[in-house]
């Protein structure tokens, strides 16, 4: 039995170069660093494995010739004891939601290579630690939601081709060589792998741009976690700290602009929304969206409309909170009987509203926190502040609906349903001239859908679309203001102009807020939603569909317009956006950088021009005549070994491919005058160098074995 | 002509594998960074895959050898072979012996002819794994060589027939007949001395003392070993190795050794003066009739062959 266990574990071929071992070490330290910088490890498993790692490494390659039963038996426990705390922390995690068991693996994994690197003798034990470095930095990977992660990828790829790079080398080296002793594994060991890198980028980035996109499904991940928890004064009311003091009001964004504040202080989240305010957020980003679609992050809506601002006739929420998931219950005009499933994950990168954003229609939210409000209109509240590094996710039934569907839904055949006359509200001080413009783009027109598109039409054409607007006057009405007067404005002015005129026309709408999809970051997955994403639009009821989301400013794409099926989708824009970018705001950076590079390759040109002048100076006229053989040869697919030497190359030369017997007369003259105390005569070297070109004209056509082999 | 295959490493499987599993975690997480992986990975096993394919091609091959070899005993070639991008292994013939190669390198390969014959070529077999490892390239081809190899028989310890070593005419066949020949010209009585298997036991019995035989002097004491490759090949290689110790044995006896045999001209007879001359002409046996049998010489002839 004892005899058995022996042999099973007997010491196998080990790893001799400590090259390949050190560049092994190097691609697991760099993941196992991933790994830490994405604070995915406690600090006990960090420090066995920043200190751990290398240590075992070095112990196994003191005891590659060893059977190392014993540690073999230690280490064998080491990963009992790994394997037992795993269990117990996913016991312990399983409440806590997927994200908590991925901590929980991505420790195991780390424990994993501790211990395995205690022992890791021979190639192909290394070969298995570059692997489990692939899984432990697809943890990091899959967690990651930024660009930090990026030098990794790039440092791990480098250290990954650089491995296999040398223990390709050293496996052929198991092998003799032809002749000569072999160079070191990493002479020139740079040029294979920068070579790799460079081809294997490329290979990616198309492989890249062809591999469907990452998605999120149900089954697995609902994110969730607040960044702190601070609670709402008063439970149910809107706080969006962004806006400033009493900014939930939006009062402040009305005196004071957008100077100074905060990226999430949009001033339509806030308990109204004044269509007098100018101006819009900054670019930050605020949050960043995990879905497998864009979509309209919505945030809440307004019903009453006074001429100049936007509020909401009820105010009074309905408490829903409780154990994830939280069920949203459907609010008036909710009737949706076709929905598909979509989930999204939000990301908090700053600090905003306590509103919860997610694509129409909420069914299920995943927060952690007892508090959550529902509005009647619909909008989540939190009882939380919403700080930066607040994560959660919303399922939601989205419509499924076509053009037709809209048409044959059409709320002017079909009754309302009660209390749906905030949704028909239209201020008596309205200018007739605005309820006039709305009659008569829709009186020949039979179905609200296309009621709809006609004024979305022709605001489109009359109407242009910019933030710079001048102020509105004191006691103007907005939407006439809009559409008469300036002829200009933006989403709040065209989402209102719509709602108002739709409602002129009996067809129940409201004005939503929240946020445009944002751009979709190609190699996270995630929208990446900036303050200045912050969007108003049109939502219009259909009998048996809900609330249909409208979009009459033409410069922001509709959803739907985009679809992320590859991964690659928007790659080409991603780069294009951020080099405009780059060389637009700095020209005088991308000339120094375009100056750099030409002066660098004219250095590098010149100095091989240079060094390719001075060796030809200092080449004798015995070099050149060698030279001239050699290349002869060479063309006749029979190069020059490096182990020959120059007579005997001639001599094979002689037996093969130039089968002339005044080449070994020639040769022997050129070495005389090379080697010799004497050197020939010009006319002796003139006589030399005439009879090797007759020898090789006399030769032209004949090729060697090389040459036919090719 | 060559044909170049590829086959996996266990390498390109596991990246592979991984590339799989990341790509399902993409899909189901949603972590773009996977994607990112995922298409690195499948770019190291293309790469590799590409690479392996170009410079198993780029890898050329020179073999010159011996003129003259024994089938069964080691000889060696001369190699000279180009890798130009990077390291590739190198098989030569039909054995398990393999070495590296890296850019420019020329050498000695150690081979062993399992059968005689006329070697123009070599079959050669080039691998490359590129500079990752990941996918092999195995390119088969034929290295042809500036002069053949004659490569013989090995002798096959044989002892030669009685009749031949006593300078008398007889006929032996391996495979079909077998008789003695002597021609007896008079009958004498028995002296002391004479050996015991020239008494004519016959003329002993009437005359009722000793009597020995007289034979006639050899006119031209020659082996003829005639050796018909057709049939059974490895039957025909057996023959062939008995033709050598047949031949071996003949010459170390200082006999004149006539050996028969079809070459690719024809039938071929003709005098063979050493064992060099010997295994030449035995590598080129081919299958085929035999030259017409040589009567009136005083000769020992040794038929090996499937058709005697």
């Amino acid at each position: 039995m004892w005899e058995t266990i022996k042999n099973a574990n007997r010491a196998i071929q080990p790893e001799e170069s400590v090259e390949v071992r050190v560049a092994v070490l190097i691609t697991v330290m760099i993941a196992v660093i991933a790994l830490l910088t994405e604070h995915l490890v406690s600090p006990a498993s960090t420090a066995a494995g920043l200190l751990g790692i290398p240590i075992g490494y070095y112990v196994s390659h003191r005891m590659r010739f060893s059977d190392a039963l014993g540690l073999k038996a230690l280490l064998a426990l080491a990963l009992i004891a790994a394997v037992g705390a795993f269990m117990v922390n996913v016991a312990g995690a399983v409440q806590d939601g997927f994200g908590a068991v991925q901590l929980a693996l991505a420790e195991l994994f780390l424990w994993v290579q501790v211990v395995h690197s205690m022992h890791v003798p021979a190639r192909r034990d290394l070969m298995f630690s570059l692997a489990s470095s692939g899984v432990m930095f697809a943890i990091s990977a899959a967690l990651s939601i930024r660009l930090t992660i990026a030098p990794f990828i790039i440092a791990w790829t480098v250290a990954l081709l650089a491995a296999l790079v040398l223990a390709n080398r050293s496996a052929l080296r198991d092998v003799p060589a032809l002749g000569a002793s072999p160079p070191a594994i990493t002479d020139r060991a740079h040029v294979p792998v920068a070579a790799s890198l460079g081809a294997v980028l490329i290979i990616g980035i198309i492989v890249f741009s062809v591999l469907p996109a990452a998605q999120s499904s149900r089954a697995l991940s609902f994110p969730s976690s607040l960044a702190s928890n601070v609670p709402i004064p008063n439970l149910g009311d809107l706080s969006n700290p962004s806006l400033g003091e009493g900014g939930s009001t939006g009062g402040e964004a009305a005196a004071g602009g957008f100077d100074g504040r905060a990226s999430f202080g949009y001033f339509g989240f806030a308990e109204q929304l004044d269509t007098s305010i100018r101006g819009r957020p900054d670019e930050s980003i605020v949050m960043r969206v995990r879905a497998s679609a864009p979509a309209f992050w919505r945030g809440q809506s307004f019903d009453t409309w006074d001429g100049r601002v936007w509020t909401q006739s009820n105010e009074q929420p309905l408490s829903i909170g409780g154990s994830e998931p939280i069920g949203v219950p459907r609010t008036l005009g909710d009737d949706a009987l076709q929905t598909q499933e979509f989930l999204q994950t939000f990301y908090l990168e700053r600090g905003g509203p306590n509103i919860l954003f997610g694509a129409y229609r909420p069914t299920e939210v995943y927060f952690p926190d007892r508090f959550l409000f529902q509005l009647p209109d619909g909008a989540l509240r939190t009882g939380v502040e919403m700080d930066a590094g607040t994560v959660y996710t919303v399922v939601s039934a989205r419509p499924i609906v076509n053009e037709n569907d809209l048409r044959s839904a059409d709320p002017l055949l079909f009754g309302l349903p009660d209390d749906m006359s905030e949704y028909l509200q239209v201020p008596e001080s309205t200018p007739a001239r605005v309820l006039e413009l709305a009659s008569g783009l829709t009186a020949d027109i039979d179905t609200t859908y296309d009621k709809i598109r006609a004024i979305e039409a022709w605001m489109s054409e009359n109407t242009t679309y910019t933030l710079d607007i001048p102020p509105l006057p004191p006691g103007e009405d907005a939407v006439d203001h809009y559409l008469f007067e300036t002829k200009q404005g933006f989403c709040e002015q065209i989402g209102t102009s719509l709602v108002v005129m739709l409602r002129s026309q009996g067809i129940p709408a409201r004005l939503v807020v929240g946020f445009t999809p944002g751009e979709r970051n190609p190699f996270t997955g995630l929208y990446e939603v900036r303050g200045n994403n912050a969007h108003s639009w049109a939502e219009v009821y259909f009998p048996g569909l809900g609330w249909q989301g409208f979009d009459p400013t033409a410069q922001v794409p509709l959803s739907g317009d985009f679809d992320p099926s590859l991964s690659g989708s928007g790659l080409g824009s991603y780069f294009g956006d951020r080099l405009g970018k780059v060389m637009s705001a700095a020209p005088v950076v991308g000339g120094t950088v375009v100056a750099i590079a030409l002066a660098g390759a004219a250095l590098i040109l010149g100095s091989q021009l240079v060094s390719r002048r001075r060796r030809n100076r200092d080449r004798s006229w015995s070099d050149e005549m060698f030279d001239k053989l050699e290349a002869a040869g060479r063309s006749r697919g029979a190069p020059r070994y490096s182990t020959e030497t120059i007579r005997e190359y001639a001599t094979r030369l002689q037996g093969e491919t130039i089968p002339d017997g005044a080449l070994e007369s020639v040769v022997e003259a050129i070495s005389t005058d090379r080697l010799g105390p004497v050197r020939l005569s010009e006319r002796e070297r003139l006589e030399v160098a005439q009879e090797l070109d007759r020898i090789l004209e006399r030769h032209e056509g004949h090729r060697g074995i090389l040459a036919t082999l090719r | 002509m060559s044909k170049t295959r590829l086959r996996p490493t266990r390498g390109s499987v596991v990246m592979l594998t991984l590339a799989a599993a990341f790509f399902v975690a993409s899909r189901t997480a949603g972590a773009g960074w996977l994607s990112v992986m995922v298409a690195l990975l499948l770019g190291m096993v293309i790469w590799s895959t590409i690479e392996a394919w170009w410079s198993v091609g780029e890898v050329s091959i020179d073999i010159s050898g011996p003129s003259d070899a024994v089938a069964g005993r080691r000889f060696e070639l001369d190699v000279a072979a180009s890798a130009p991008r990077g390291g590739a292994l190198i098989r030569v013939g039909t054995g398990r012996h393999q070495v590296w190669i890296d850019e420019i390198m020329s050498g000695r390969f150690p081979i062993t002819s399992i059968r005689r014959g006329v070697i123009e070529a070599f079959p050669v077999e080039i691998r490359s794994s590129g500079s990752l490892g990941l996918v092999t390239a195995i390119r088969s081809t034929f290295a042809p060589l500036p002069r053949p190899i004659d490569v013989a028989p090995m002798a096959t310890p044989v002892a030669l027939p009685m009749s031949a070593t006593m300078f008398g005419k007889g006929e032996t066949s391996v495979g079909g007949r077998h008789t003695d020949g002597e021609t007896v010209r008079s009958v004498r009585e028995y002296h002391p001395g004479d050996p015991l298997r020239m008494i004519n036991w016959a003329v002993t019995a009437r005359r009722d003392q000793l009597a020995v035989k007289e034979l006639e002097a050899p006119q031209s004491p020659t082996l003829i070993v005639s050796l018909d490759l057709r049939g059974d090949p490895e039957v025909a290689e057996k023959h062939a190795s008995l033709a050598a110790g047949y031949v071996q044995n003949g010459l170390r006896s200082g006999l004149p050794v006539i050996l028969q045999t079809h070459e690719k001209s024809g039938p071929h007879a003709g005098g063979v003066g050493s064992m060099l001359e010997a295994g030449r002409r035995l590598a080129r046996a081919i299958p085929g009739p035999l030259p017409a049998h040589q009567d009136g010489v005083w000769s020992t002839v040794i038929h090996l062959g499937q058709r005697v």
